[in-house]
């Protein structure tokens, strides 16, 4: 039997599944199905984020959605990006990433548009599925947690090695080096990325830990 | 009253002429630099009978030429300049001559000077300057000597310009001269002459025609490769590596050169990209006519790409100190096979028709848009393909080496036997002697070879523990995961309340993910190439982080470990993986420890010290302590007291102490009862 969960402004009863391992959308399922939520399994090949989008919005209330979709011939993108698409678009949508190695290269420039990543345990639970969400809804509707609430910071270059770059950002951590990529950037501030570069950003000045910390160079764009 | 000047003898003009510049290709560089600064494009010297005297050298160029007045007051004023450093020509040149004594030093080579000059004003009109240097050898002073400028229509309607003859040297010129007059023009000229607004300095020798080509070809004959690389309309590019005989060594199509963009199109106007790479040795240079020296100053003042749009050179790509391609940058990350801005010299030449580059409003270069990022890329990735390449062909040469080595080794040994066996007589110990020297060393190189056979065994070991971590974490961890979590909802749906012999089994698999996703992140961590860069390392910030990371794993051991850390930011030149490795292993081995120890409360305390420029690191556990080997007998490789154990982890964490400068102590049963390890390392500060 399909239930149906308030949360805030949303309904939720069925969840779309986007993952490039068949067994992993299966194990994600025995999770909605014991929320009694129904699960729309999003097969492969994904040809792009617009079509993508367009067949979670029509399918499904909210997403779950695993980071890394390339290893099989299922996707050309990541799934940072289409949760972010997702969220932009106002439909609550969950990242799932182990966050280890390269993964916060790909997302920290997407951060700002991704409420909710869960590591694969953190997400096993149909209460831990509610409590994403309903994070998720607060953030959509204005109500920002303090570790991602942003201020407005100093940021200093330290080091280059191009297609990277180092940052720190005193305010926030003094021990840590943000790693960044050019490809994130403007052409424009690209440019001005020099060592000793020093300019005012917007961060999340309360983030516990480097993989949720992200830098809004531009608060309009 | 009657009034007095100075004047000056002849014999002091003689002595300014050849004290200034004794050397004639100093001399005559000196009118060179005239030209020069006189915003020529073309300068012809020609050198007639040169190696002798009586020869001549002329000096024609196109540049502004001088009126009557300019010839009084200016080329005939000596020790003083109408030029000042730092100021810079019409055509915006650096100015290069300077008071013009030099050119003194010039005209007073030969017994005759004829200068004749048609001025940018007045190019119809040609002023003529003759001076016979015997009319001065006959006078008292300088002024005594009456200098005629004669102006006649020319010939050479509308071209201004200077020719200045020489005629009559009085001493031959030597090879020596000529090669750093070649030099010193190859330094005024601009590398790529195919610029109508560049400087190009000729010079025309029948005596010295190989210095005559160098002049003209400059050095780019010793170049040991050159790039030619180019992008088209369609923004499909190619690119070829050929060497010094224009043999093509490697070629590569669109899609090969484009592996960073997965084979996509550069987005921006048609481009070429030559760079003329050199290898800077002795040993290259023995077989050329130039050497590496003077090739090494060439490229230190002209080495770089350069960047001209529709045939106009665009500053500041390629200037001294703008190494627009990051050159330098990927040269220091991977040296070998590498160029760098004082290695080669290039340019791009960019076609843009559609004006799709612009330039910044301040002239400061051209706008970093979409077009010329994609221009840069190509031109990097083109280095970096050639870079790849080298790579392979020096790999190749090293695997070819190590073959050859044995062979080498072995033909010198028979021939220090024969030798010896020569003098056996004589020197009969020297055989005994020979031969223990020869143990010796076999036992030192199979002591190297067993130890290049354990890292390499190691690093296979990694990149298999990495790979194995990385599915693991990504499939089957998180899926037994989710999959126990929905079993045991699924009992309790049958069943309330679950039995425990139902439910703690279930825990069990629980914290077992737990500890494997904590080992499958610590070790993709470990191979994180970030971590093996050499830069600050705050070790208390990194002993933290290792515990943090360990936490679920401790947990799932019932080991506590205790942080006891001093006071301060202690810090040292090192990399994160190094001080990763040696905690890593301790961590390991007690962990071992104490599995096979009965304590009830298993205990590991982390401890930090720190006096004057010294860290103490004491890594302790109240496990069983070292007990069936020495604490000499630890730190070989493959000493182990576990079964199937690798014996590798503490002689890493030895190697990397002596790498860091350091020094290890082992305590067989330290003050918590198990082993202790002692680690003294030197920082930076604290």
């Amino acid at each position: 039997m399909i239930c149906m969960w308030n949360i805030g402004q949303h309904m939720i009863s069925t969840v779309a599944v986007v993952d490039d391992e068949a067994a992993s959308r299966e194990s994600i399922g025995w999770m909605l199905s014991d929320a009694d939520l129904g699960m729309r399994e999003i097969k492969g090949p994904l040809t792009s984020i617009p079509n993508t989008q367009s067949q979670v919005f029509s399918e499904a209330n909210a997403l779950i959605c695993d980071h890394y979709l390339s290893h099989k011939n299922y996707a050309q993108f990541t799934g940072a990006r289409l949760v972010s698409a997702c969220i932009k678009s106002g439909l609550l949508a969950i990242l799932c990433t182990r966050f280890g190695g390269s993964d916060i290269d790909d997302i920290r420039s997407l951060l700002r548009y991704i409420p909710i990543v869960r590591r694969p345990n953190e997400l096993n639970e149909p209460d831990e599925l509610h409590e994403a969400l309903t994070l998720c809804a607060d953030e959509l509707s204005g109500n920002v947690p303090p570790e991602r609430k942003v201020w407005r910071a100093q940021l200093v270059v330290e080091r280059i090695e191009k297609p990277y770059f180092n940052v720190s950002v005193p305010s926030w951590q003094l021990e840590e080096s943000i790693r960044l990529r050019f490809d994130d950037l403007t052409p424009e501030i690209a440019s001005k990325i020099e060592i000793e570069y020093r300019t005012h950003v917007w961060a999340n000045l309360g983030a516990q830990t480097s993989d949720r910390f992200f830098i809004i160079w531009n608060l309009d764009a | 009253m009657s009034k007095a000047t100075f004047r000056f003898s002849t014999d002091i003009l003689k002595r300014l002429g050849e004290e200034l510049n004794p050397s004639l290709d100093q001399s005559v560089i000196e009118l060179v630099k005239n030209a020069h600064d006189a915003d020529a494009n073309s300068c012809q010297i020609r050198l007639k009978n040169i190696a002798k005297s009586g020869g001549s050298i002329t000096v024609i160029d196109d540049g502004d030429g001088m009126t009557v007045e300019e010839i009084r007051n200016h080329f005939l004023m000596l020790g003083r300049s109408p030029k000042s450093s730092g100021t810079l020509t019409r055509c915006g040149r650096k100015i290069a001559g300077s008071k013009g004594l030099g050119r003194l030093a010039a005209l007073r080579a030969g017994n005759q000077v004829t200068v004749r000059t048609r001025s940018r004003t007045s190019p119809a009109l040609e002023n003529e300057l003759q001076i016979d240097w015997a009319d001065f050898d006959g006078a008292d002073a300088v002024d005594a000597v009456p200098l005629e400028i004669t102006t006649s229509s020319s010939s050479m309607r509308e071209v201004s310009g200077t020719t200045i003859e020489i005629s009559g040297l009085t001493r031959g010129a030597s090879r020596r001269e000529v090669h750093q007059l070649a030099r010193a023009l190859l330094l005024l000229a601009d590398p790529f002459d195919d610029n109508q607004e560049s400087f190009r300095p000729t010079l025309d020798s029948k005596e010295f025609d190989d210095l005559a080509k160098l002049v003209q070809n400059k050095y780019f004959d010793d170049a040991e490769y050159h790039l030619i690389a180019n992008v088209d309309e369609e923004g499909i590019a190619s690119a070829q590596v050929v060497d010094w005989r224009g043999e093509v060594l490697f070629k590569v199509d669109h899609v090969g050169l484009r592996r960073s963009g997965q084979g996509s199109r550069y987005v921006c106007p048609p481009a070429e990209f030559d760079l003329w790479v050199f290898i800077l040795n002795a040993e290259t240079f023995r077989t050329r006519s130039s050497n590496f020296g003077e090739v090494r100053t060439w490229l230190r003042e002209f080495g770089g790409v350069m960047l001209y749009l529709n045939d106009i050179r665009v500053s500041p790509y390629g200037d001294a100190g703008n190494d627009w391609l990051d050159m330098n940058l990927h040269r220091t990350r991977n040296p070998e096979e590498r160029p760098s801005t004082n290695t080669s010299l290039g340019r791009i030449r960019i076609t843009d028709e559609q004006t799709v580059l612009r330039m910044k409003t301040d002239r400061s270069g051209i706008i970093e848009s979409q077009a010329f990022i994609d221009l840069k890329r190509f031109a990097q990735d083109a280095l970096d393909w050639m870079a790849h390449v080298r790579l392979q062909v020096a790999e190749a040469r090293r695997q070819k080496q190590r073959e050859k080595a044995p062979i080498q080794t072995s033909k010198s040994i028979q021939n220090v036997k024969q030798a010896i066996e020569k003098v056996s007589e004589t020197e009969p110990g020297l055989k005994q002697t020979f031969e223990q020297y020869e143990r010796a060393r076999e036992n030192e190189e199979r002591t190297l070879r067993e130890e290049v056979q354990l890292y390499r065994t190691l690093s296979t070991a990694g990149i298999t523990a990495a790979t194995f971590a990385h599915e693991a974490s990504g499939g089957p961890l998180k899926i037994i995961g989710r999959a126990v979590s929905a079993v045991r909802r699924r009992i309790a749906d049958l069943i309330d309340p679950v039995p425990d012999d139902v439910i703690e089994p279930l825990k069990r698999i629980n914290s077992s993910v737990s500890s494997l996703s904590a080992f499958s992140d610590t070790t993709l961590g470990l191979v994180d190439r970030d971590k093996r860069r050499a830069e600050r390392v705050e070790v208390h910030f990194v002993l933290r982080r290792i515990i943090e990371t360990y936490r679920p794993f401790l947990k799932a051991r019932d080991t506590a470990v205790y942080l006891n850390l001093a006071e301060g930011v202690p810090y040292l030149r090192s990399s994160v993986a190094a001080i990763e490795s040696i905690i890593i292993n301790l961590l390991t081995n007690s962990l071992v420890a104490l599995m096979q120890s009965t304590t009830s409360e298993r205990r590991i305390e982390v401890g930090t010290i720190i006096e004057a420029g010294t860290m103490e690191i004491l890594f302790a556990d109240n496990g069983t302590g070292i007990t069936d080997f020495s604490a000499n007998e630890i730190w070989l490789p493959g000493v182990t007291s576990r079964s199937g154990g690798s014996g590798l982890g503490l002689t890493i964490v030895r190697d990397t102490i002596t790498d860091l400068g350091g020094d290890i102590e082992a305590v067989p049963e330290g003050r918590l009862g198990g082993a202790e390890f002692r680690m003294l390392l030197p920082i930076i500060g604290g």
